[in-house]
């Protein structure tokens, strides 16, 4: 079930807002709890079992590591088996497959059997854990769960946080729905007190609904709009794509990625606002930024402090000699390009931008810092869309093709591929807003009000609400659009 | 001061709350007091889907979610009226389209964006080998039926796009040529075969359009009166090159008055019918002529006839371009068999005896329908290219549905034994049924070839669907029909796109009901 879909956002969410403020309080995290499940079930079925095991092994890992820090000061080993059970599950299934498949291609065996079909052998078990094509079944948001299971586990053994002793608030912490199946990635320690206390007044329920409205509208109004740009250019053979449409693809594909995936981070902390909990910004318009530095402060935040956290650090981040510093930051974005899926062109993202953050670190970092705003700027959005590319296309062997269309280095692209054909008012509109829209204007205005003391003109604030209640409308009209599905001839 | 500016923003946040959570619960309000709307989906032109069943097993259970929210999607409440706004935003707000299925032109015309307008853009040419596949196709119908005594006349009708380019959206534009174009080149460099390419009768009726009075229907896809006049004009010139009593037939005609109807137009489907209206308008032929002319029945089939003449006799196979010439044509033969079907039927013709065989699809069918030979014999060249290959990609077993047939709407699957041979009987529950063969590994410099033995509870169409690495989406493009007759029928599918994956996804027949799998096998053929 997605947030941006009329189950979720006419049943599914209604239906919890109202038994949420109808339950009294001790039951709140219960019923939040079973929704969270059931949300996850409805998508997964049998893989909430999963999510139930890495509940349990991870609460009980949070409580031996804590009672061995208590009786023996050093908690290593128990430590050691959280790890291990973490990433063991992420890398079982999520990489298992790909790993296996890289090896046997590599050895030359042509059209292998995945691993999947290999290993589970009961009918009932295939229909559980494998998809349609014999691969082990990817569960839905296992990269951001077990993050998050182990980020908790080491900050109990770092003494950070105590072991949360009551296993349904442990649950809630892993499992609740509105962050748990594309982030933000939860310190427990930014929740701990919320889970047991926490409470919603007005003011924060309507900050909570404006910003999942912003978020929805994000999504729905701007991503998916510009989305009828990027598929039908991603979907063309390559070798029809002039530079013209190939750059054109490729910035549909930037703003529709970054307004996707903040979109849905807006609508996770919107609804947890709604429901009590804070959870930490994931974005800060990331395209501003001036050096790929700087956009790694701004993407995915979340992500990059936890790398930056539980992985950077420990490896000895920026201390020790330089090249150390340079291994560090490679191996930390080789992961962090593994992290976002299980393929050869995700390797190769993490290669990109660990090769550019360290290429800044060694100097160019300061070059850039002489040059014009604009310039650096323009180099910024230069890297990330090149690295947004290697994202996109799964098929590695076509990047080859894409720079070529890239650069103008194809010879004779034919004629029935060229920008104007994508700009239909809706993609259009919703470029020019997602390119307004990843702006901070909307932060510096705010910020210069409250820095002068002044308060907002109320018909501002007004028009603030109108225009929220009216991309609502909007983001609701398109979404009921999309079960809108006519057809020439009475068929499927 | 700052009291009052805090209880004016808690008034603020109060009513910005109940505003928009009262939107938010209203479809939950409104289907819990007024029910869902059962006829909605009428207006769509498909059957929604249907509540699940309870679940009975581990994988039904594993599936009732997404046919939940399938049927969710279709019932919701103030459904109608939120997609009726949302159309009403994109059609006269923004002067887009509100589904991703059409494109509207100028002046609100509407077109289809399929194949139909990609092949107008040129954005989708015939590759060598699907030009000498149809080659080959008409060529085999035009000899065989020559020997039984029929001529045989394949005539194209043109998507709209190809007649009103003007009325498109300035966003597109020609690249190069229609697959209606390469057709006719090709078959006139390497064949003896003509098509009857009917855009020039058509552009030169064009020209007698009135401010309401179009060759097409402006708010549909299909040829209006006029326009099928002039059609089946076009045809009576070929076909009287061989009957010269054919040309000897009056087939002026005029507009005639405004009717009373909606004629061909998508405004219904788009929830807008009280919005965008249309002129249809009759065709009056200047030399009235008294005809027979029956309804269809249930073969789809309709007769026309003329008493007291010597004309020759017709059968036409058709598709939705067809429907609107069954009196037009009918001037022309003394007896005419109008069959909505896109493959030639054998027995038919073999009943009827006709003196001319013609064909009429519109040139959609260039894109979404692979040709196959017409031979009486069992020896297609599809057949014999599976029967000469020896490399097995897999062979479907029913007794275990191995490799896995699957449910992918609408649709069930159980075993049935007959004659002591198990079979795997698909049943689709509504027009919507549909399955989900086994993967098909894509294999280096060979295409694969799907040998399907079905069995047929009624005179229908066999659909196969795939998807591509580059677009990973079942739709009408990359289809393959195949015409199925009542009982026992051996289909073979061939994949020529190298760039297919996945599992082909399959729709028995047009109508719901039990279709019966004996025998399911794909072998590879070395491109």
């Amino acid at each position: 079930m997605l947030f941006s879909s009329t189950l979720f956002l006419f049943a599914f969410l209604p239906l919890v807002l109202a038994l949420h403020f109808v339950a009294p309080r001790a039951a709140r995290n219960g019923l939040l709890l079973f929704a969270s499940l059931f949300f996850y079930a409805w998508g997964e079925t049998w893989l909430v079992g999963l999510m139930l095991v890495s509940i349990l092994a991870n609460f009980g890992f949070g409580l031996w590591v804590e009672r061995d820090l208590e009786r023996r000061g050093k908690a290593r080993g128990a430590l050691a088996c959280a790890v291990a059970f973490n990433l063991g599950l992420l890398v079982l299934f999520k990489y298992a497959d790909w790993l296996w498949l890289s090896l046997a291609g590599a050895l030359g065996v042509a059209a292998p059997t995945p691993l999947g079909s290999l290993v589970v052998e009961a009918a009932w078990a295939r229909h559980m854990l494998l998809n349609q094509d014999g691969h082990l079944r990817l569960p839905l948001g296992i990269s951001f769960f077990t993050f998050q299971a182990l980020s908790y586990v080491v900050d109990v053994a770092r003494r950070d946080v105590r072991a949360q002793r009551s296993l349904a608030d442990f649950g809630l912490y892993i499992a609740l729905f509105p962050q748990l199946i594309a982030g933000p990635i939860v310190r427990y320690r930014d929740i701990a007190l919320q889970l047991r206390d926490r409470s919603v007044e007005l003011t924060r329920f309507a900050s909570g609904l404006r910003r999942f409205i912003v978020g929805l509208s994000k999504k729905v109004l701007i991503a998916n709009s510009v989305g009828a740009v990027v598929d039908p250019i991603f979907a063309a053979p390559v070798d029809q794509l002039t530079p013209a449409v190939a750059w054109l693809g490729l910035a549909a594909y930037t703003l529709q990625l970054y307004f996707d995936f903040s979109g849905y981070s807006d609508m996770a902390i919107g609804l947890g606002r709604m429901l009590g909990f804070e959870f930490v910004e994931n974005f800060d318009h990331p395209y501003v930024s001036r050096s790929l530095t700087e956009f790694w402060r701004r993407w995915h935040i979340s992500l990059s402090t936890w790398f930056r956290d539980y992985l950077y650090i420990p490896l000895g981040g920026g201390r020790g000699p330089a090249w150390r510093t340079y291994c560090n930051l490679a191996t930390v974005f080789l992961l962090c390009g593994l992290w976002h899926g299980a393929a050869w062109n995700f390797v190769l993202f993490g290669c990109h931008h660990g090769a550019i953050l360290v290429i800044e670190r060694m100097g160019f970092g300061r070059v850039l810092e002489r040059l014009p705003r604009f310039a650096r700027h323009l180099y910024l959005m230069f890297v990330v869309m090149l690295g947004w590319l290697l994202f996109r296309c799964e098929d590695v062997a076509s990047l080859g093709s894409w720079y070529s269309a890239l650069f103008g280095l194809q010879t004779g692209a034919p004629q029935w591929v060229y920008p104007s054909l994508y700009f239909e008012s809706p993609a259009v509109l919703a470029m020019v807003a997602g390119i307004v829209g990843a702006t901070p204007w909307v932060k510096t205005l705010t910020a210069r009000w409250a820095n002068s003391g002044v308060t907002p003109p109320r018909a501002t604030l007004l028009a603030v609400d109108v225009c929220l209640l009216g991309v609502l409308v909007l983001a609701a009209l398109e979404l009921s659009a999309s079960t809108f599905n006519p057809f020439i001839y009475f068929r499927f | 001061m700052e009291r009052r500016s805090e209880i004016r923003r808690t008034w603020q946040d109060a009513c910005f709350c109940a505003l928009a959570l009262a939107f938010l619960f209203a479809p939950a309000v409104a289907w819990l007091t007024q029910g869902p709307d059962r006829d909605a989906m009428l207006a769509e032109n498909r059957a929604p889907a249907l509540f699940p069943e309870p679940p009975t097993d581990i994988v039904s259970l594993a599936n009732w979610p997404r046919a939940f929210e399938a049927w969710y999607d279709d019932h919701f409440g103030l459904r109608p009226q939120l997609v009726r706004a949302h159309n009403r935003v994109k059609l006269f707000v923004l002067d887009a389209s509100p589904s991703e299925t059409l494109a509207m032109g100028r002046d609100h015309w509407v077109f289809l964006d399929d194949t139909g307008l990609t092949s107008w853009r040129g954005a989708d040419p015939f590759t060598v080998g699907q030009l000498e596949a149809w080659r080959l196709a008409l060529e085999s119908r035009q000899r065989v039926l020559a020997a039984q005594g029929a001529t045989y006349v394949f005539a194209l009708a043109p998507s709209k796009p190809q007649v009103y380019p003007e009325k498109l959206s300035a966003r597109f534009r020609r690249g190069g040529p229609s697959r209606t174009d390469q057709l006719v080149e090709y078959l006139a460099q390497h064949s003896s075969v003509r098509i009857l390419d009917l855009r020039e009768c058509l552009l030169e009726e064009k020209k007698r359009d009135g401010p309401d009075d179009f060759t097409y229907f402006p708010l549909g896809i299909h040829w209006a009166a006029r326009g099928a006049a002039a059609g089946a004009r076009a045809i009576g010139e070929v076909c009287a090159k061989t009957a010269p009593a054919i040309g000897a037939i009056d087939m002026s005609f005029d507009s005639g008055p405004v009717m009373a109807v909606e004629g061909d137009t998508w405004a219904p489907r788009m929830y807008v019918r009280d919005l965008l209206k249309q002129t249809v308008r009759d065709v009056v032929y200047r030399t009235p002529l008294a005809l027979r002319a029956g309804e269809m029945d249930e073969q789809r089939q309709r007769v026309v006839e003329r008493d007291g003449t010597d004309l020759p006799r017709a059968l036409v196979f058709h598709d939705s371009f067809g429907e609107p010439l069954f009196d037009s044509l009918g001037r022309l033969f003394s007896r005419i068999v109008l069959v909505w079907r896109t493959e030639l039927d054998p027995v038919l013709i073999a009943a009827e005896r006709p003196d001319f065989v013609i064909h009429v699809l519109n040139d959609r069918m260039l894109t979404s329908h692979q040709p196959s030979e017409y031979d009486d014999s069992i020896g297609l060249r599809l057949a014999k290219a599976f029967e000469a290959s020896t490399s097995v990609a897999w062979k479907f077993d029913p007794a275990a549905n191995s490799p896995r047939v699957d449910v992918f709407s609408n649709a069930r699957i159980d075993h049935r034994v007959q004659d002591g041979v198990t079979k795997l009987a698909l049943t689709m529950e509504d027009p919507a049924g549909t399955f989900l063969l086994p993967p098909i590994p894509p294999r280096e410099g060979f295409h694969p070839l799907l040998r399907m033995e079905l069995e047929s509870p009624i005179n229908s169409s066999t659909h196969l669907m795939y998807m591509t690495h580059a677009d990973p989406r079942y739709i009408r493009k990359r289809q393959i029909v195949r015409e199925t007759s009542t009982g026992a029928n051996v289909l073979y599918f061939e994949i020529l796109d190298p760039d297919f994956t996945g599992r082909p996804r399959l729709l028995p027949g047009r109508e719901p009901g039990s279709y019966w799998i004996g025998a399911l096998e794909v072998r590879w053929i070395e491109n």
